[in-house]
């Protein structure tokens, strides 16, 4: 089965480029006529049509978009957490990511987030090609995107793959990718226990990043609090996204990776068949 | 305090242990790594202060199963209490044998007594009863514990029981005892030694006090006079599974002959004998061995023998005849044919001259007109005479009159061939007997006849049937005519007077030593020793209780179940239980 990159239904910012998006842009093909709303760009207003009705009018073309994915990987060490699948759906999915934008004649970099945004050596070849892919960061990711901020392709598609479990404001890091970006497109990858907190007892709770340890006591409270708490935070990234005008997407490693069934990718239009 | 009916049910209680362990494991922390404790802040860490080592989490729920094990274990158990507030009947049959000393000062006995007077102290008893488990079952005594002081009375009539018997038939005191309480009466069976079987009978329980132990006893010893000189035979046994070794001390009372001391060594279960001849009349002789666990039978006196040969008067013109009866006189030891003041007349005439007013006669008549009888035989086995006797294919030739004076011992038929007529105590047997026509004098029955009629003329003779005895067996003592009392002192006792019967005094040797008695102006002495093998064997002895009175049917109505308390009790705790989870959820 061949899967190439699908055209995100949302982009962030009219962009030129060779493929046309489903929005209306700034190509030379007329798509329709509206009325001017604030902010948009007042080079588009056909000066012609207010002449004739004394209306600010904007004419809207299709969106032509230039291909080229950023796709940025969680460097943190809970991307490689211990008996999950999470380090294989990671590293497959952006495989998966990379080869389907080719397929779609996409130009793509990938980059490790850690420290610093930074780019992934021979992160423009194939997958297969890609050295120094190591998931062993203790900090923030946040604060490392925000120390340097990476230098993605204007209107490009960006693409970040994380747990996502950092303490912190997720709309800072989707106005990061958002930036000149043409879509978002943020992948969830969460490991089965991630989702179904551990057995029930006293367990020793320890973090992959920052090794701290936390004794609790796992009873049925303690799930549905984890659960909320888990449910919250999705919440959180997926209005931050929504406002960006980004797809988020959660993916449950173990089942990925168990049959690499990318039906969910699929139906989000993020890949097409 | 209640009863178990199922007391092996409370190992379930085990179940309780291993709930604390599963709880212990279940608070033991597994180590998980986790993609970020991000979504664990909520939760409340369960240490703060970072302890080491952690007490058990016993929570609500803990405390719960663990009372539900208990409740369920106490169900099982079959907790049973009494009924109400009067007491059960109760038997104490007590092994009155001297076994029961063995191990001294910490004895069988003295740990029975302690053990009796803590459970009459624990439990209430109503009547309480007493019995003595010796040669035949004796009631001690009876007690009723309403009275408040049923503890004290049983301490009082326990301290009479000496156990000094050679034997405790336990089984007849048990029948006994069940006899005289009835079906509901309980059983307690004090002694020192392990039932033969598990008690059958769930109203009897059985307490052993014993403890296996090595014993040298004298097991065997007889004083005889024989053709003139005294024969004193010493039976000494090392009654263990070791080879042990001690002192024989042999001395006579009045110091005469000295003192011997000798070291006696002995194999595992080995009996040595000892044969002492003595002068005619020498004082009583005592045998001592070195101490041991038990004393009673580490000691023995032996007082002369009297000897009581009973003068018979032969008075017989058949020479066939007269060579019968005296071929089996000379094989009795004691008879001695004589003429002058005979005790004892046998002859073949029919009617003689005037006997003296003591002598028996024993008439021996052949008759012209007589039959050879092959039986059937009646024999009237509670005379003297007829012990022993057996005439299964005797051919007995007697007259044929069916009319005959006396009371019949032996009958062929309807014919009387032996009859006993007595007078003022004195006998006078008659003997049908053709000799030529019978086959009896050439069978055993007949020496038993002549032997069983010199025996009983000999019990009559003034003076004792035996001068040493074993403990338990019985002293007689034959009176003079008039007499109807004798004085007897025991060793370690009062003085008692005790009534004559049929000029026979008799009584039960129950203390080791020499006694006296005095019957008018005659004293004789006797001497009693503790000579039972059985009881001096204290290898078979055992510590043990055995049998539970609350499984007992018939004393069920006594107590009442309880198990449906605690079971429901169970039921209650786990719908708490239940809740209080299904809430959790």
């Amino acid at each position: 089965m061949r899967y190439s990159l699908g055209t995100p239904r949302s982009t962030t910012a009219a962009a030129s480029g060779l493929q046309l998006g489903q929005r209306a842009g700034s190509s030379l093909e007329f798509r329709e006529h509206r009325d001017y709303q604030a902010g948009d760009d007042l080079r588009r207003i056909d000066w012609n049509a207010y002449a004739r009705s004394d209306k600010l009018t904007i004419k809207l073309f299709r969106d032509e978009i230039s291909p080229h994915l950023d796709l940025v990987l969680d460097g943190s060490r809970s991307m490689a957490l211990e008996e999950s699948g999470k380090l294989r759906a990671t590293t497959g999915l952006a495989a998966v990511l990379a080869i389907a934008a080719e397929n779609a004649g996409y130009t793509h970099k990938s980059w490790l987030l850690r420290d610093w945004c930074e780019p992934i050596a021979n992160g423009s070849n194939r997958p297969s090609l890609w050295d120094n892919l190591e998931f062993d960061y203790r900090g923030n990711p946040v604060e490392g995107l925000a120390r340097v901020p990476p230098k993605f392709r204007r209107q490009g598609m960006r693409a970040l793959i994380s747990d996502l479990l950092w303490l912190g404001e997720p709309s800072r890091v989707i106005q990061q990718l958002a930036q000149g970006a043409s879509s978002i497109l943020v992948v969830q990858v969460l490991a089965a226990a991630d989702v179904d907190p551990p057995e029930r007892g006293r367990v020793r709770l320890v973090d992959s990043e920052t090794a701290e340890e936390r004794e609790v006591l796992i009873d049925d409270r303690a799930i549905r609090r984890y659960r909320d708490a888990l449910a919250r935070h999705q919440q959180n990234w997926l209005r931050a996204c929504r406002q960006a005008g980004a797809v988020q997407i959660e993916i449950v490693s173990e089942k990925i990776v168990s049959d690499w069934d990318l039906v969910e990718l699929v139906k989000f239009g993020i890949l097409k068949i | 305090m209640p009863v178990f009916t199922f007391p092996l049910a409370l190992l379930g209680l085990l179940a309780a242990p291993a709930l604390i362990y599963i709880y212990w494991l279940r608070s033991q922390a597994r180590k998980r790594k986790v993609s970020s404790l991000l979504l664990w802040l909520e939760e409340k860490e369960m240490w703060e202060g970072g302890r080491s080592i952690h007490r058990l989490q016993t929570p609500l729920l803990f405390f719960l199963e663990l009372l539900t094990i208990l409740l369920l274990v106490i169900g099982a158990a079959g907790p049973m209490i009494k009924a109400g507030e009067g007491g059960s009947p109760l038997a104490i049959v007590l092994d009155d044998s001297y076994s029961m000393h063995g191990g001294s000062p910490e004895s069988a006995r003295i740990l029975a007594l302690q053990a009796i007077v803590k459970e009459l102290r624990a439990y209430r008893y109503e009547p309480l009863r007493l019995i003595l488990a010796g040669e035949s079952p004796q009631v001690l005594g009876e007690i009723s514990t309403s009275e408040g002081a049923g503890t004290d009375q049983a301490v009082n009539l326990l301290n009479a029981w000496k156990c000094a018997m050679p034997v405790a038939k336990l089984e007849e005191a048990i029948s006994f005892a069940f006899e005289l309480g009835g079906e509901r009466t309980r059983v307690l069976v004090i002694t020192d030694h392990a039932p033969s079987e598990e008690p059958g009978d769930s109203r009897l329980q059985w307490w052993s006090f014993g403890s296996p132990r090595s014993n040298m006893a004298i097991v065997n010893a007889t004083r005889n006079s024989v053709d003139l000189e005294d024969r004193v035979l010493l039976e000494i046994a090392n009654l263990s599974e070791t080879a042990n070794s001690t002192t024989l001390t042999i001395e006579d009372d009045n110091q005469i002959s000295g003192k011997t001391q000798d070291t006696l060594s002995l194999g595992a279960y080995e009996t040595r004998r000892i044969i002492l001849t003595l002068k005619p009349g020498a004082p009583p002789l005592r045998a001592r061995l070195g101490g041991d666990m038990l004393s009673i039978d580490d000691q023995v006196v032996l007082v002369p023998a009297e000897h009581r040969a009973v003068r018979v008067d032969l008075r017989i013109g058949n020479n066939e005849l007269r060579q019968l009866v005296d071929k089996s006189l000379q094989s009795t030891l004691n008879a001695n044919t004589t003429v002058a003041d005979p005790e004892l007349i046998i002859t073949d005439e029919s009617e003689s001259r005037a006997e003296l007013s003591t002598s028996w006669v024993l008439r021996i008549i052949s008759e012209k007109d007589a039959a050879s009888y092959l039986g059937p035989f009646v024999v009237d086995r509670a005379h003297r005479m007829s012990e022993g006797l057996s005439l299964g294919g005797v051919v007995w030739g007697s007259g044929k009159s069916q009319a005959f004076p006396g009371s019949p011992i032996i009958m062929a038929g309807n014919i009387p061939l032996l009859t006993d007529i007595e007078r003022a105590g004195r006998h006078e047997l008659r003997l049908r007997l053709r000799p030529d026509l019978s086959t009896l004098q050439e069978t055993p029955n007949w020496p038993i006849l002549i032997s069983n009629l010199v025996n009983w003329r000999a019990r009559t003779t003034p003076g004792l049937l035996q001068s040493n005895v074993r403990l338990g067996s019985d002293v007689t003592l034959a009176v003079e005519s008039g007499i109807d009392q004798v004085e007897i002192t025991e060793p370690q006792s009062n003085t008692r007077k005790l009534p004559v019967s049929d000029g026979i005094f008799t009584v039960k040797a129950e203390s080791v030593g020499v006694s006296h008695l005095k019957a008018g102006e005659n004293r004789y002495s006797f001497a009693v020793n503790a000579l039972a093998r059985e009881e001096s064997d204290l290898t078979r002895a055992a510590y043990g209780r055995w049998g539970n009175w609350v499984k007992s049917a018939d004393l069920q109505w006594e107590y009442r179940n309880m198990s449906w308390a605690p079971l429901l009790l169970a039921m209650i705790v786990l719908a708490i239980h239940g809740w209080l989870t299904s809430r959790n959820k």
